[in-house]
C-alpha cells in the first residue's frame, strides 16, 4: 500500500512538472515573433521575393510574368520595357530606343539613379560634394546597398540625408554604435542612412525603408590634397571599383560576383557586377571649378569628354559631357600652371582647436644637373586575368621603354606573377644589348590570365641581395585588384631594405589606395597609366626622374612656428618634378622663414621657403580635416606593422573629434518622424559595371 | 499475472505502439515487472517532454537576448522653436542636450522656414556627450525672414524604449538682419509625423 502510494506521488510530481513545462512552452512560443533568418553568415540578411508583374513608378509598365512560372522562392529581377516608344532623340544619344535596340541591351532597374559630383580646386586642396540619388523603382519597400570608391586620402566630414524638401544632417558615431542604431531604425520602419568605410578608398552606403516610388538623396562632402607631378596638378574622381582577387580561404576581402549571386564570394564586402550587355540606367554628372591663383596654361582630361569655360586667366570650369556619363572609369583632370612648375608654398588655418598648416616643398633647380648614378631596375608585372587586354599591353610598352633606356653599368630583372611567379633569371642581368633583347623576348611572351597572388610577386622582388653599387628601384605594374591590401603592405614593410618602390597603376580604375600606400611604404612614388595614356612616355619620365639623385635625409627648421604632429612622419625623398607635401599643427607665429636641408649624391643642399599665412578661406577651412585624415592614416600604418587595440582607439578618437569617417567611425542619419509599416523590405545591392577595359569573364565569379 | 507485452505504452496517443529499445517480455507482478512499470512510467513523460522540446520554437523555452538588439529602443523627434514675436529672426545659437544618458542623437534636421532649412552644423566634441550646439544665420532680406514662433531645427533621437529621456534647451543668442540682439524665447515640442 505504502509502495503504491509512493508510486502515485511520484507519478503525480512528474505529471505536474511535465504539464508546467508544456504550458510555459506554449505561452512563450506564442509571444515571440519568428527571428529574422539571415541567409549570410554575417550581419546582413537578404531575401528576394518574386512578384508576378508590378508597376515601376517611372511610368514604365512592368513586363507581366505568368504566375505559374514563378514561385515564392525564385530570385527574379523585374525587367521593364516601355509600352511606348521613347521620344526620338537621335540614334547617337545614349538611352535612345534605337541605340538600345542595336546593342540588344538589357535594362536592369537599380536603386541608385544618379550621382552628382561638384568639385572645387584651390591651390592643392580639393573640396568635393557628392550627391547620390536613390529611388525605389519596385512595388515593395527596399533597402539599398551601394559600395563605391572615393580617393584614399579623402577626409569625409559631412553627411546629409534629403527626403523631399527636408534635410537631415547625419551624426558621426563609433562604428558599431552607428550600425546598431541603423539596424534598429530599419527594423522599426524608419528611413535611415548609414555610411561605413570598408577600405580607406572604399565605402558602403546603406539606405533603409525606401518606400515604393520614393526618393532619398545622400550628400557626402570631403577634402583631399591634389597630386602634383612634373608641373601638372591632378584631380581624380574614382567612379567604379574593379573586381578584386582574394586569396583562397580569405573572408575579409572584397568579393566580385555576378548580378543576383549574392554571397557567392563568401567575402565580408561584396560587389555585384553587370554583364557587358546590361545597363542600370544610372549615370553621373560632374563639374570641376579650378582656381589656381596663377594663370592656367593647359589642361587635359584623357578619360572623358568634357566641356570647359575659362572664367579668367586663373579660373577654369570643366563639365562632363552629357553623352559620356556612364560611370565605368575614373575621371582624371590634369592642369598645368604658368612657368611649368610651382614654387614651394604654404597654407594655414586657425580656429578654436589651434593652428594647422600644409607646406609644399618643391625640389631646387640644381638637383636636375647632378650626375646620374648606376641603376638596378626590377620590373614586376601583374599577369593576372584582370590585366588582360589593354592594361597588360600598356604595362609591357612601359617596361620595354624602361629596358631600352638602360645604360651600360645598369642592371635589370623581370618578374611576373599571377597565381605563381616566374622571373627572367636567377639574378639581375647586366644591361648589355644581348641581355636586353633577351628580356624583351621574355616580356613579349607574357599574357594576362589567372588569379593575383601579389604576395609572391613582392617576395620574389625584394628577397634577393641588393647591389650596393647601384640604386635599386622596384617597379610594380598592376591594377591592384586584390582584397588583401593589409597583407601586401605588411610584406613590403618587412622586406623593403634599401630598395625604393615605384608603383604604376594600370587601367581605368586601379586600386589607388594600394598603389599609393606601396609607394609610400617603399619611399618611392606612384604613377598612373590610363587607357589613353602613353605608357612608354610615362616610363620615360620616370627613368629621367630617378636618374637624378633625390634630395635625401630632409631636415626642416620651422623657425618660430612651434610645429607638432607633422605628417608624413618620415619626410620622403625629394625627387625632381615631385614635391613633398607636409601637413601639421602649429602654435607659434605662422609668419616665418622655413629652412630645408638635405643630401644630394652625398653633397649637402639647403634652401629657404618663406611662410606667410594667408587669410582663412573655404579651402583652408578644410585643413583640420586633411590633417586629421593624415594622422588617422599614420596610426593605421603603425597598426599595420604592430596591431594594437590602443591605436584603434586613437584612430576612433581623432575621427570623432574631427567629425571624420574612418574604419572605426560611421555616419548615421535617421528620420524619426515617419514610420512605415510592414516588413523591413527587400535588400537590393546596387550592381555596378566592370571598369572599362577589364574582362568580365576572367574577373567576376 | 498479466502480460504487459513487448512495447512501451506512452499514454493513449496514436504512437502508443512506438517500440522501445530492447523489448522484453515482462510478467505482471514480478520484480522485473514493477521495475519495468516504473521505468515505463518515467519514460512516458520524458519522451513526451523531449518531443515537445524538439518541435517547439527554439526561442520559446530557452529564449536568449537577441544579440543584434540587446536593448529595446524607440525613436522620436524633438522640434526646437524660437519665438521672436514680431521681429524677423536672422540668426540664433542654442544648445540642446540629453541630460540623463537615455537618448542618442541620430540626426539634426533643418527648420521649416527657407531661411533655416539647411541642417545646422554641430560641434563634434560636444556631440560625444549628446550635447548639440547649433547655430545658423541667414543673409536673406529682413522682409523674407520668419517672425513669430518658428521651428528652427528638429533633433532626431534614439531612446531606450521604456525610459523617459530628459532634455535641456539653452538659448545663447538671437539676432535680426542688422545683427542686433533680439529678445526671444525658445522651447521644445515632440516632433510630429511629416
Amino acid at each position: 500500500m505504502k509502495a503504491k502510494f509512493k508510486s502515485y506521488i511520484r507519478n503525480l510530481v512528474c505529471l505536474s512538472a511535465f504539464l508546467s513545462c508544456l504550458i510555459a512552452a506554449l505561452l512563450s512560443g506564442c509571444m515571440k515573433r519568428p527571428t529574422f533568418v539571415n541567409s549570410l553568415p554575417g550581419e546582413r540578411g537578404m531575401r528576394y521575393s518574386a512578384t508576378a508583374g508590378g508597376t515601376l513608378t517611372n511610368g514604365m509598365a512592368a513586363h507581366r510574368i505568368r504566375s505559374d512560372l514563378v514561385t515564392a522562392s525564385d530570385e527574379l529581377w523585374i525587367i521593364a520595357r516601355s509600352s511606348e516608344s521613347p521620344a526620338p532623340q537621335g540614334d547617337d544619344a545614349p538611352g535612345s530606343g534605337a541605340l538600345m535596340a542595336q546593342l540588344e541591351e538589357r535594362q536592369i532597374p537599380m536603386p541608385l539613379k544618379h550621382t552628382d559630383v561638384r568639385a572645387s580646386l584651390s591651390g592643392y586642396i580639393a573640396t568635393v560634394q557628392v550627391v547620390q540619388q536613390f529611388h525605389n523603382p519596385y512595388d515593395t519597400k527596399i533597402e539599398a546597398l551601394y559600395v563605391f570608391p572615393l580617393p584614399a586620402n579623402a577626409a569625409v566630414n559631412e553627411f546629409i540625408m534629403t527626403i523631399g524638401e527636408r534635410r537631415i544632417r547625419g551624426i558621426i558615431r563609433e562604428r558599431q554604435e552607428a550600425e546598431a542604431i541603423y539596424q534598429a531604425a530599419k527594423r522599426q520602419g524608419y528611413v535611415a542612412s548609414l555610411l561605413t568605410e570598408q577600405r580607406p578608398n572604399l565605402f558602403m552606403q546603406s539606405v533603409a525603408n525606401i518606400e515604393p516610388g520614393k526618393a532619398i538623396d545622400v550628400t557626402i562632402k570631403y577634402f583631399h590634397t591634389l597630386a602634383y607631378v612634373d608641373g601638372w596638378y591632378e584631380f581624380v574622381f574614382p567612379m567604379v571599383v574593379g573586381p578584386r582577387f582574394n586569396p583562397p580561404g580569405s573572408t575579409n576581402g572584397i568579393g566580385a560576383v555576378a548580378l543576383g549571386e549574392h554571397g557567392a564570394s563568401r567575402q565580408k564586402t561584396e560587389l555585384q557586377y553587370l554583364q557587358p550587355h546590361e545597363r542600370s540606367g544610372r549615370d553621373i554628372s560632374l563639374s570641376v571649378a579650378v582656381d589656381t591663383g596663377v594663370p592656367i596654361e593647359e589642361f587635359r582630361c584623357a578619360t572623358h569628354a568634357v566641356s570647359h569655360e575659362s572664367i579668367s586667366s586663373h579660373q577654369l570650369a570643366v563639365t562632363l559631357n552629357p553623352f559620356d556619363t556612364i560611370p565605368n572609369r575614373d575621371f582624371v583632370l590634369r592642369y598645368r600652371v604658368a612657368g611649368g612648375k610651382v614654387k614651394s608654398s604654404f597654407l594655414t588655418h586657425r580656429d578654436a582647436r589651434g593652428g594647422y598648416f600644409t607646406l609644399m616643398i618643391y625640389p631646387p633647380e640644381e638637383l636636375a644637373s647632378l650626375a646620374r648614378q648606376p641603376l638596378e631596375l626590377v620590373f614586376v608585372l601583374d599577369c593576372s586575368g584582370s590585366m588582360s587586354g589593354i592594361p597588360i599591353a600598356q604595362a609591357k610598352a612601359a617596361i620595354e621603354r624602361g629596358l631600352r633606356r638602360l645604360r651600360p653599368g645598369d642592371s635589370f630583372q623581370l618578374i611576373n606573377f599571377s597565381m605563381n611567379t616566374a622571373q627572367l633569371g636567377p639574378r639581375p642581368l647586366e644591361a648589355t644589348e644581348a641581355n636586353i633583347e633577351g628580356g624583351l623576348a621574355y616580356l613579349h611572351a607574357l599574357k594576362g590570365e589567372g588569379g593575383t597572388m601579389m604576395i609572391k610577386g613582392i617576395q620574389a622582388a625584394l628577397d634577393f641581395p641588393h647591389d650596393p653599387q647601384r640604386l635599386r628601384f622596384v617597379c610594380f605594374l598592376t591594377d591592384g585588384y586584390i582584397g588583401n591590401e593589409t597583407e601586401i603592405l605588411r610584406e613590403i614593410h618587412q622586406r623593403l631594405g634599401a630598395s625604393r618602390i615605384f608603383s604604376f597603376g594600370v587601367g581605368t580604375s586601379p586600386n589607388r589606395y594600394l598603389l599609393d600606400q606601396m609607394a609610400k611604404a617603399g619611399r618611392g612614388a606612384v604613377a598612373y597609366l590610363g587607357p589613353r595614356d602613353d605608357g612608354a612616355q610615362v616610363m620615360e619620365d620616370f627613368i629621367e626622374r630617378i636618374s637624378h639623385p633625390a634630395l635625401t635625409d630632409l631636415r626642416i627648421d620651422w623657425g618660430g612656428m612651434q610645429v607638432e604632429e607633422v605628417f608624413p612622419r618620415a619626410v620622403p625623398d625629394l625627387f625632381v618634378g615631385r614635391p613633398v607635401i607636409l601637413t601639421g599643427r602649429f602654435k607659434g607665429n605662422g609668419n616665418t622663414l622655413i629652412r630645408v636641408a638635405g643630401n644630394a649624391a652625398n653633397d649637402p643642399v639647403s634652401f629657404s621657403v618663406p611662410a606667410t599665412p594667408v587669410a582663412s578661406s573655404e579651402t583652408s577651412s578644410g585643413l583640420p580635416s586633411v590633417w586629421a585624415r593624415m594622422k588617422i592614416a599614420d596610426l593605421a600604418d603603425q597598426s599595420l606593422l604592430a596591431p594594437d587595440a590602443r591605436l584603434h582607439a586613437q584612430i576612433k578618437q581623432v575621427a570623432l573629434d574631427h567629425n571624420l569617417m574612418s574604419a572605426y567611425t560611421a555616419f548615421i542619419a535617421v528620420d524619426s518622424t515617419r514610420q512605415s509599416g510592414g516588413s523591413e523590405g527587400v535588400t537590393v545591392p546596387v550592381a555596378v559595371p566592370v571598369p572599362e577595359g577589364v574582362n568580365y569573364d576572367t574577373t567576376v565569379k | 499475472m498479466k502480460l504487459i507485452g513487448n512495447v512501451a505504452q506512452i499514454s493513449n496517443l496514436l504512437y502508443r505502439r512506438f517500440p522501445t529499445y530492447g523489448a522484453t517480455r515482462v510478467i505482471a507482478g514480478s520484480p522485473k515487472c514493477n521495475s519495468a512499470r516504473r521505468q515505463i512510467g518515467n519514460l512516458r513523460y520524458l519522451v513526451g517532454l523531449c518531443a515537445l522540446l524538439a518541435f517547439s520554437p527554439s526561442d520559446s523555452l530557452f529564449a536568449q537576448p537577441d544579440a543584434t538588439n540587446p536593448t529595446p529602443v524607440r525613436f522620436l523627434a524633438v522640434d526646437i522653436f524660437v519665438d521672436s514675436k514680431d521681429q524677423p529672426l536672422a540668426a540664433y545659437q542654442l544648445e540642446f542636450s540629453v541630460t540623463n544618458s537615455l537618448g542618442k542623437i541620430v540626426g539634426i534636421e533643418g527648420g521649416e522656414h527657407a531661411a533655416f532649412a539647411e541642417p545646422p552644423f554641430y560641434d563634434p566634441k560636444a556631440m560625444q556627450r549628446e550635447r548639440v550646439i547649433i547655430a545658423a544665420f541667414s543673409t536673406q532680406p529682413a522682409d523674407t525672414l520668419p517672425t513669430g514662433s518658428t521651428r528652427v531645427a528638429t533633433i532626431h533621437l534614439q531612446v531606450i524604449e521604456k525610459a523617459v529621456p530628459e532634455f535641456v534647451l539653452k538659448l545663447h543668442t538671437a539676432a535680426d538682419a542688422g545683427g542686433r540682439k533680439l529678445t526671444v524665447s525658445a522651447y521644445l515640442e515632440e516632433g510630429r509625423s511629416r
